[in-house]
């Protein structure tokens, strides 16, 4: 099954990789400045990510060697594998910060939350690729939607369960995007932003949690508790501003080293990104993003098969999203929720999740010599 | 194959969906630039006057007490006197005033604020620890005069009773390097535990750190609390151990080597635990010269080692209980069995001897442990059980393993067989090796610890205990005894043996007789270990034999068991059995008897 064909080689898309090595190679210097300590040169933090990212690179080309019709074929198992993990945790899970989102496999914490971002992009490409082959590729009318609808809802469900609003959000925006992208017709598309606004009403009475509406509301004004919820949103804008143009320096920012926000590390990452290396900084890692993004979006555009093509539109918005969301929230422009910043925020789930989707990304592109258009 | 309807309509999404990232993308870089550039200098001085300091609070650790509650360890607030560099406005003066106060030259706080540790920049540099009193009190007075020094109160670890239970306790160090990678939740210039139950327990008596976060004026003093986040004492232990009478025994080695263990052979809770000579942990509380860390761990008297679990002898004549009980239960032998005792035993052109030279003549089974024959056990042991049963039974009752005692170190002893022999000697075992073995003697080895668990299964009805140290946490009990297993030996022959054990302290031709006390029947057995090779001293005297003594009492249901060895000492009967009346007075409160304790000198 793994045979490896010269053509892969020349067939791969070297410009892709480059651009995820060198997010990775920001993430650790970022890493590396977040956790110094005089007498540690290397933190744990930082030991751990530099060793997740190896494990992932070596997932990376594993995933990269399986055909299309591999994944094809286990598109629904990892599906269904993904959902039951999500019912694992509310069963087995341990409790952190008020909720359950880690499951414990010997000495080794995952959180199954973020694998499933995979499993869905997988599962919703299999469902949408055959149900529109038979549709012959007609856009999305609203009665056709109710089978990815709950491809979608089933997940993001489980996981709102944990309570987890942010990795459940992310799901949801996965989800339309690829569908988007499939194709949604207009009448349809209206009726679906109705739909959502109306839906927003009793979601705000009943479905989020006090915590989860008292950060939407700090959001919008954080000057109104500045110790307590909208400490990190405060905080957060004195890193990034203070940064200003060229950055305070490696190892030099004052709220970094003085770790005003204790997930500098994870979820606030980029604000000692923008803190020590300033607008300068904050740009290119933004255009590596965007970089990135577009070179998915062109290989999904150019892909012959729509297995392929909703595959990589998924990645693509699985970064996208988190890219916008993660940022969006350090610079104060939306509320505090916990979605890490891809390739760049510690977490071995999230890391390995992206490059093993970025893995299978690659290996279905370089084998476009394989169909004839 | 066919992608879409219409290929230019999916191409037509795709252009929508750059779109919408190049505009999402740009709103970003504009809100940057927003913050960055247009209002950055603003956020630059709301930075540079971000007075908030974030203060990490380290969490106090748990005490540790005995089984009556007893203090063995705590804490004590310690004042570190420290500068935070960036809050300093004159470097120099602080320093000659700081010199002023403290007596201490201003050219070694220069030298010390130059190698002293932190945790990153932006945080307080440790110049002087565990300032006194005296220099506090003087400080506080012209604290307004030194903006940037500051007073950080940290536990510090004390331990009361100094020597007491030292290798059992453990102690704690300023955290390594190797450490450091363990947690992220310790920093450099942390305790932690580095043996013991202050290493095994660690998690438990770490508790959790908290930070408060302060706002400062421009000396860097508080103004006020922003928030804090209280840390959290860790957890309390108890341990088994009997503080008063793990003194008592302490006390009873009078500066000889060995080790004693006293256990309650009813769940095999450890009631004392001696390692002699011992060691202070207080030294560890200041940093320590080369000198003295060579003085502890290299020295002949290896004072951190904990003989009681980490140090194997051959148990001498004290295994010829458990060869007894072998002997009965593969009925080899009937009480009643008798084997004459030249003084000698021959086996080949070798001949073994018995400690008595002149003979025991015959005897029974009762006789030969009531005045430790050899040559009955010889018998017994080679021409009767052979090597596999006397392995058989040292197995049960816990020889040749780790027992699974909490602290780190145990040793596991040896509990030789053919194939033990095959794997380390590379040699056949030969009957010559089995007749040593059988007394307890040759390649046979236990750690006074096995000796005590094995007799607490002998008295106790055959139970097998784990051996515990540490009772429970404050919240949350650790298991009270946990049974490893069963011995399977018809109960009469347990309590025949324990009978024949009485008569050695208390029979007319008894070895152990000085371990008797005053009106409660104890049971024992002395023990001779030879060392090997017949080593001999730097003033090429030989080396004495170890001395070994087990008892327990009462013997009708036995509360205490006692393991003792004193290392070079001489015979067992003579110089380990009055260790077991000093104890065993002190367990059952009974007044000691100066004049018997001068006579055992």
């Amino acid at each position: 099954m793994l045979k490896v064909d010269k053509r892969y080689m020349s067939y791969f898309d070297w410009e892709l990789v480059v651009s995820i090595v060198l997010l990775c190679g920001v993430g650790l210097v970022i890493l590396y400045s977040a956790g110094y300590d005089t007498e540690l040169q290397f933190s744990p933090t930082f030991r751990r990510q530099f060793f997740a990212m190896l494990s992932g690179f070596a997932v990376f080309l594993l995933f990269a060697l399986f055909p299309q019709n591999f994944w094809k074929r286990s598109s629904y198992t990892f599906f269904t594998i993904g959902c039951l993990s999500l019912v694992a945790v509310l069963i087995f899970g341990s409790y952190a910060g008020g909720a359950k989102r880690w499951l414990a496999l010997g000495s080794i914490r995952i959180q199954p939350s973020e694998f499933t971002k995979l499993t869905l992009i997988l599962g919703l490409a299999r469902f949408c690729s055959k149900q529109q082959e038979k549709r012959e590729f007609e856009p999305y009318t609203f009665k056709a939607l109710l089978g990815p609808f709950f491809v979608i809802i089933i997940p993001s469900l489980l996981i709102l369960k944990q309570p987890d609003l942010g990795t459940a959000l992310g799901h949801i925006l996965i989800g339309g995007s690829m569908l988007f992208v499939a194709g949604i017709n207009r009448k349809t598309l209206f009726k679906l932003s109705v739909f959502s606004a109306a839906f927003c009403f009793p979601a705000w009475l009943w479905v989020l949690k006090d915590y989860q509406k008292k950060r939407i509301l700090t959001f919008l004004n954080p000057e109104q508790d500045p110790l307590g919820a909208g400490y990190h949103a405060i905080q957060s804008k004195i890193a990034v501003g203070s940064g200003m143009m060229t950055g305070k320096g490696f190892m030099k920012g004052t709220q970094t080293q003085l770790s005003f926000l204790p997930e500098q590390t994870t979820d606030f990452v980029f604000s000692v990104l923008a803190e020590e290396w300033g607008f300068l900084g904050s740009i290119v890692v933004l255009i590596l993003y965007f970089y990135l993004i577009l070179r998915l979006l062109s290989i999904a555009s150019q892909s012959v098969d729509s297995y392929n093509s909703f595959v990589t539109v998924g990645v693509a918005a699985l970064i996208f999203w988190q890219v916008v969301v993660n940022i969006g929230m350090v610079i104060g422009v939306l509320p505090v929720v916990g979605l890490t910043l891809p390739l760049l925020s510690y977490g071995r789930s999230s890391l390995i999740t992206v490059l093993a989707a970025l893995g299978i990304v690659s290996g279905l592109w370089s084998r476009r010599f394989l169909f004839s258009r | 194959m066919k992608l879409v309807k219409d290929e230019s309509l999916f191409a037509f999404r795709i252009f929508q969906v750059v779109l919408f990232i190049s505009v999402v993308f740009v709103l970003i870089i504009f809100r940057l630039w927003f913050l960055q550039g247009f209002k950055g200098s603003f956020y630059r001085d709301k930075s540079k006057n971000n007075r908030t300091r974030a203060v990490r609070i380290v969490a106090e650790r748990g005490y540790i007490y005995d089984r009556n509650g007893k203090e063995l360890v705590k804490n004590r607030p310690a004042f570190n006197l420290s500068i935070l560099k960036e809050d300093v406005e004159d470097l120099d003066r602080t320093l000659s005033l700081l010199s002023e106060i403290t007596n201490v030259s201003k050219s070694e706080l220069e030298e010390r604020i130059k190698n002293s540790k932190t945790i990153g920049h932006f945080q307080p540099k440790i110049v002087l620890p565990d300032i006194d009193r005296n220099t506090l009190a003087k400080l506080k007075v012209n604290f307004y005069r030194l903006p940037g020094v500051v007073i950080e109160v940290v536990p510090a670890r004390v331990y009361p009773r100094h020597q007491l239970l030292s290798q059992s306790l453990g102690y704690v160090r300023e955290i390594n390097k190797d450490q450091l990678t363990l947690s992220e939740d310790y920093k450099s210039g942390d305790l932690i535990g580095q043996s013991g139950v202050e290493k095994i327990l660690e998690e438990e008596l770490r508790g959790e750190n908290g930070s408060l976060k302060i706002e400062v004026d421009a000396r860097g003093v508080k103004k006020r609390e922003l928030g804090s986040l209280k840390s959290k004492k860790g957890q309390d232990i108890y341990l088994t151990v009997d503080s008063s009478l793990q003194e008592v025994a302490e006390k009873a080695f009078e500066e000889r080597k060995g080790a004693l263990v006293a256990m309650d052979p009813n769940n095999g809770q450890i009631l004392a635990l001696v390692s002699s000579p011992t060691f202070d942990p207080m030294i560890f509380s200041k940093p320590l010269s080369n000198e003295d860390w060579r003085g502890l761990s290299l020295s002949e008297e290896r004072p951190l080692r904990n003989r009681a679990i980490s140090n194997h002898y051959p148990p001498g004549s004290t295994f010829k209980l458990i060869a007894a009980v072998a002997g009965l239960a593969s009925k080899s032998v009937t009480p009643e069995t008798r084997f004459n005792c030249p003084g000698y035993y021959t086996l080949g052109d070798h001949r073994f001897h018995c400690h008595k030279r002149s003979g025991h003549g015959v005897v029974n089974m009762q006789q030969a442990v009531e005045q430790s024959c050899n040559v009955y056990f010889f018998n017994l042991g080679l021409n009767l059980l052979g090597i596999s049963e006397l392995h058989r039974y040292g197995k049960m009752f816990g020889f040749g393993q780790q027992l699974g005692i909490e602290i780190l170190g145990e040793d596991s002893g040896i509990m030789p067989n053919p194939a033990w022999k095959k794997k380390i000697y590379k040699q056949e075992w030969y009957p010559g090796d089995t007749v040593p073995v059988s007394i307890g003697q040759g390649f046979i080895a236990v750690t006074p610890l096995q000796l005590a668990s094995a007799i607490s299964a002998l008295v106790n009805g055959g139970i097998l205990y784990k051996p515990k140290l540490i009772l429970s946490k404050k919240d949350g009990v650790f298991e009270e005894k946990e049974i490893l297993h069963k011995i399977e030996v018809a109960p009469w022959i347990l309590e025949t043996v324990k009978q024949y054990a009485k008569s050695v302290v208390s029979g007319e031709h008894g070895t152990g007789k000085r371990a008797a006390i005053e009106g409660i029947a104890v049971g024992g057995k002395t023990g001779t270990a030879q060392v090997v090779g017949g080593k001999k001293d730097e003033n090429n005297k030989k080396i004495q034999d170890h001395a070994l003594f087990v008892s327990f009492a009462p013997v009708d249901k036995p509360k205490i068991v006692l393991a003792i060895i004193v290392e070079n000492a001489g015979g067992g009967g003579l110089n380990a059995a009055p260790i077991s009346k000093i104890v065993m007075e002190s367990f059952f409160g009974i007044k000691k008897d100066t004049e018997i304790v001068e006579g055992n000198r």
